[in-house]
């Protein structure tokens, strides 16, 4: 048994950075206040120090010069979540979600600079990472060689290896180029092989999905789910050979072209506005021209406004709303809406976010919605979530639940594709099962119902959109005032 | 009727009974003395001012352990829950992150009261929003802060009754340890040695919350150990006490670790063994005034702070009668002291280190060539940067003689960078410590150790997966608690470190467990994931 789980430790794969009181989750804080648009430490000594923390951090996965590996290619001065100063620190700041980029929650504004400010300098060697091979000949080859009963391209294919939808946003031509010839040099964290061996000798061969000290648990060749007591088991190997036979013995042509093929796969060269929007959006309340990157009009006089949490754009409660041009949960299937706002009373009904779908026929707005409302009882608050698809609706309330006004609140609306619920601060207040079919684009109202209607008197921070469920350890961490 | 039963118990482990006001209150000095005494409760951090972890607690034994279940659940909605909880008659005091408290019912898990603190807008963490949990003395808990307050609250109602700025978290000083009550005293740990602080050992009347001592961990010019700085860089040197000492009351002595100096990883701008970092201090609780120190890690580079909980235990080495101080330190190696004079005993690696060829006879490390963090990383360096052993409390068993604690095997990547310059506010690290290469499962595991503690020599050991974060409970039961990052929660035997039980919480642990007893009964809570949950035999 014990010689069992010696070999069979798990495998450590986190990248953890500085860690003086113990390590685990890295929380991110909220990004700061005023965070200027371009870089306030740009100049050649900054820049000197910012390729030194960039090869200490980052130069691992993004290569020492910016050349792309595992990590993405930096230094053709395109950026898949954003080029300017500011979402580049964003990026580096938070990481990305569901990718192995991490975020450097605990470092100094002024050492993020430095690296934005190298990353930018990398940009402008604008390298063009081009294949001399064909892109479409190199799709025969992927057909050919029968990849797509391991990997999937937009939904089509096996999943014994990594999807490779995007792969060539994530990784660098030379990378992928390797990975086909020499599958094992560098094998993705989620697909790491293993073989469990039981007491008669029977031997199972998969991926490797999780493992404590009692059990293993792995995905077979045939894509089958599988789980065993180690008690059960003689033999755990980890092999460090990748499950993907090489393809060496590729000709150099078919090789190259493949590599092109590959390297084109980027979703932001899709046509589906959907699929082209990152998993994440954030939206920050430091001004009122744009959100989110996103063009505003603006109604009344919302202001902005310095507060304990940072930025933030307060209105009135009477005439103040703005009107971003997106609706940031189009085409979402599953999603995670979160805000950090103060409600500080006024009217009891108060409709004060709210993402509305627009019919691309007529340009109206249709009943699809989907708003964060609150009631005001006396000095305090509740919650009203609301989600609307065709004719699936459900607002969630919890009328016991009141907070005092005047207070900074984190809030969250949550649909896993199955369930809606919603939370203050991280707990859950209500829940219900329901179907929600995803909305088309459409655009939002801060401030007010989307019809001018119920008014908002508060502050609204920080917007948070995921396209996917998150758990509340996984919120967006509301600095407490 | 439920204290009536609580004195029954007592009476029956043989304790001397203290009669008991409402719920068990106050907890006097007296109380906190004899703590052991009191085995139905947990009235301290460690259980004890001696650092043991342990209780004699005896209802859950290795006979009949494979009949704990899950009693209860009290749900946190928190991210990492490193609190230990203080237990007296039947009411469990516990902290929730960032710096709220909770008086639960320790019967059925329910909230009597909360009270919930309002931590400052700007407050920088290294390492998470966490708690380690409280103190208490008289009818009054002591909680510190993340934005680095120490707050008493009445522990009837959880009413504030005084509030103390310890520094300025706008400065990056922040707490998270539980302080210790010591006499009139309640001496108070502080954090940031990743932010640019310069760290110091607080006392603080208990009463009225006036400051009776400060003791600087970093001396400032003039002052003896400020020949082993450069310079203005004393001034944020770091060297935090972020985790809750030991205390002798025969010696009238303090022990208490201290953290790391700053910049974490960059040494070049504070050449020197910058004093008291990475240190046991001994320190006369009445003024603050140091009696000894010892230095494990002169000039860190590689964040392997001091502060683990300081061992106290009385015994023989070399045929001679001593009065000890032991730790399993973060830089892998285990240490013995003798706690009246500061005498350096032995030191013994208790996991794989290749920083030190040896220890040398006055304690100090023997340095290994090509030990030190690199500007482009160097990935040879065992332990890790969260050290072979950190601030998990281990236990000592005074039935087995045995020093049970949890150790980290793993190899991590260092790297610096150019010394940075110290902003106020900002954080401080000059370069990290951790993954960047894809370790191997035979370069990161974990496991608890059996140590005998007069050796240093290994009992046995219980290996698991990955580098843990739980400490250790030890009982009269025979029996030794830990935990695994994988969520299981588990029993071994504490003589042979057989495996006995186990149950998967399904979430990593940072916490020890604890026991007391709840009507009567044993009961064991640990915090898994975000949650805290309790153990009964069926």
């Amino acid at each position: 048994m014990r010689t069992v789980w010696l070999i069979a430790c798990c495998w450590i794969s986190c990248i953890v950075w500085a860690s003086a009181q113990g390590g685990g989750a890295r929380q991110p804080r909220p990004l700061p206040a005023n965070l200027p648009e371009t870089n306030p430490y740009s100049s050649a000594a900054d820049l000197a120090i910012g390729r030194k923390l960039f090869i200490g951090r980052c130069g691992q996965c993004h290569g020492q010069n910016g050349e792309g590996g595992r990590g993405a290619v930096l230094n053709t001065g395109r950026f898949r979540y954003g080029g300017s100063d500011r979402e580049l620190f964003v990026t580096i700041r938070n990481g990305i979600a569901n990718t192995e980029m991490p975020g450097a929650f605990n470092l100094p504004e002024i050492e993020i600079w430095r690296m934005v400010g190298f990353v930018q300098q990398l940009g402008r060697q604008g390298a063009t990472e081009q294949s001399s091979g064909d892109a479409a000949a190199g799709a025969d080859v992927y057909q050919k060689n029968a990849c797509s009963t391991c990997h999937t391209i937009g939904g089509q294919g096996g999943f014994l290896g990594p999807d490779l939808t995007d792969v060539g946003a994530k990784r660098a031509l030379r990378y992928i180029r390797e990975s086909i010839v020499d599958p094992s040099a560098d094998i993705s964290l989620d697909y790491r092989p293993v073989e469990v061996i039981d007491r008669t000798g029977k031997s199972v061969t998969g991926v490797h999905l999780n493992e404590d000290e009692y059990s293993i648990h792995l995905r077979d060749l045939s894509g089958n789910l599988r789980s065993f007591m180690k008690t059960d088991l003689k033999e755990i190997k980890l092999p460090r050979q990748s499950l993907m036979p090489a393809y060496a013995s590729l000709p150099a042509g078919d090789l190259e072209n493949l590599v092109a093929y590959l390297g084109m796969l980027r979703p932001d060269r899709k046509e589906s506005p959907s699929q082209a929007r990152p998993d994440m959006e954030l939206w920050t309340f430091d001004r009122l021209e744009n959100i989110g990157g996103h063009k505003t009009t603006v109604l009344g006089h919302p202001r902005v406004i310095d507060s304990p949490v940072g930025k933030a754009v307060e209105f009135n409660g009477i005439e103040d709303a703005l009107f971003i041009d997106s609706h940031p949960l189009a085409g979402a299937e599953t999603f995670t809406w979160e805000a950090i706002f103060r409600p500080d009373g006024g009217e009891r009904e108060q409709r004060w976010f709210h993402l509305s779908e627009l019919d691309p026929e007529t340009g109206a707005d249709t009943d699809n919605r989907m708003l964060f409302e609150i009631r005001v009882v006396g000095d305090k608050w509740f919650l009203d979530s609301y989600n609307q698809s065709g004719a699936a609706n459900k607002a969630l309330m919890n009328r016991a639940a009141l907070h005092p006004l005047g207070a900074w609140y984190h809030v969250a609306s949550v649909y896993d594709g199955k369930e809606f619920s919603n939370y203050v601060d991280g707990v859950r207040e209500g829940a219900a099962d329901l179907h929600l079919a995803p909305h088309r684009q459409g655009h939002a109202s801060v401030g007010v119902r989307i019809n001018k209607a119920f008014y908002f008197k508060g502050a609204v921070h920080l917007a948070r959109f995921t396209r996917r469920a998150l758990s509340p350890s996984e919120f967006l961490k509301r600095s407490s005032p | 009727m439920k204290h009536g039963l609580i004195i029954a118990a007592v009476i029956a482990i043989g304790g001397a009974p203290q009669p008991p006001a409402a719920n068990g209150l106050p907890v006097t000095y007296e109380r906190l003395l004899k703590a052991t005494a009191e085995p139905g409760n947990w009235l301290m951090y460690s259980g004890d001012y001696r650092g043991h972890h342990y209780s004699s607690l005896a209802q859950i034994t290795a006979d009949n352990v494979h009949r704990l279940r899950a009693r209860w659940i009290y749900q946190m909605h928190r991210q990492k829950v490193e609190t230990t909880p203080i237990v007296v008659d039947g009411v469990m005091y516990v902290t929730r992150p960032p710096s709220d408290v909770i008086a639960l019912d320790a019967e059925t898990g329910r909230a009597l009261w909360t009270y919930e603190h309002k931590v400052a807008a700007r407050v920088y963490t290294c390492c998470g929003e966490v708690n380690r949990g409280l103190s208490i003395l008289g009818t009054t808990l002591f909680l510190t802060t993340l934005d680095a307050q120490l707050v008493a609250l009445d522990a009837r109602a959880g009413r504030v009754l005084w509030k103390k700025e310890l520094a300025d978290a706008a400065l990056n000083y922040t707490a998270t340890g539980a302080p210790l009550a010591v006499k009139d005293k309640v001496i108070v740990g502080i954090a940031g040695a990743e932010g640019g602080i310069r760290g110091f050992l607080d006392a603080y009347d208990a009463k009225t919350g006036q400051r009776a001592w400060r003791f600087w961990t970093v001396p400032s010019p003039g002052e003896p150990g400020s020949e082993t700085w450069k310079g203005d860089s004393w001034k944020y040197g770091g060297a935090s006490t972020w985790l809750t000492g030991s205390y002798d009351p025969e010696l009238n002595l303090l022990y208490w670790g201290t953290g790391n100096p700053g910049p974490d990883y960059n040494g070049d701008v504070r050449p020197g063994d910058n004093l008291y970092s990475c240190s046991l201090l001994a320190l006369d609780p009445d003024t603050g005034t140091l009696k000894w120190h010892f230095q494990f890690t002169p000039h860190d580079t590689r964040d392997w702070d001091a502060t683990q909980v300081p061992v106290l235990l009385d015994s023989t080495i070399d045929g001679r009668a001593r009065k000890l101080v032991v730790m399993p330190s973060r830089n892998g190696f285990y240490y013995a002291l003798d706690r009246q004079t500061g005498e350096f005993l032995f030191a013994k690696p208790f996991v794989k280190q290749t920083w030190a060829r040896e220890i040398d006879k006055r304690g100090r490390p023997v340095l290994n060539p090509d030990q030190e963090p690199t500007s482009e990383g160097n990935e040879s360096i065992w332990p890790g940067v969260d050290g072979g052993h950190n601030w998990m409390s281990p236990s000592y068993n005074p039935n087995t003689r045995l020093l049970y604690f949890s150790a980290r095997e793993e190899r991590r990547r260092f790297f610096k960078t150019d010394a940075p310059e110290f902003q106020p506010g900002e954080a401080f690290f000059g370069g990290g410590g951790g993954g960047g290469a894809r370790f191997r499962p035979e370069e990161s595991w974990g496991k608890l150790i059996a140590m005998t503690p007069e050796t240093g020599e290994i009992k046995w050991e219980h290996r698991i997966l990955a580098p843990p974060w739980a400490g250790v409970l030890s009982t009269a039961g025979n029996l030794v608690f830990c935990a695994t990052p994988s969520g299981n929660f588990y029993a071994l035997d504490a003589r042979t470190g057989k495996e006995l039980w186990r149950f998967n919480g399904g979430d990593r642990v940072f916490a020890s467990p604890i026991t007391f007893l709840s009507r009567g009964k044993q009961m064991i809570t640990i915090p898994i994931g975000d949650v805290l949950i309790a153990f009964g035999l069926d």
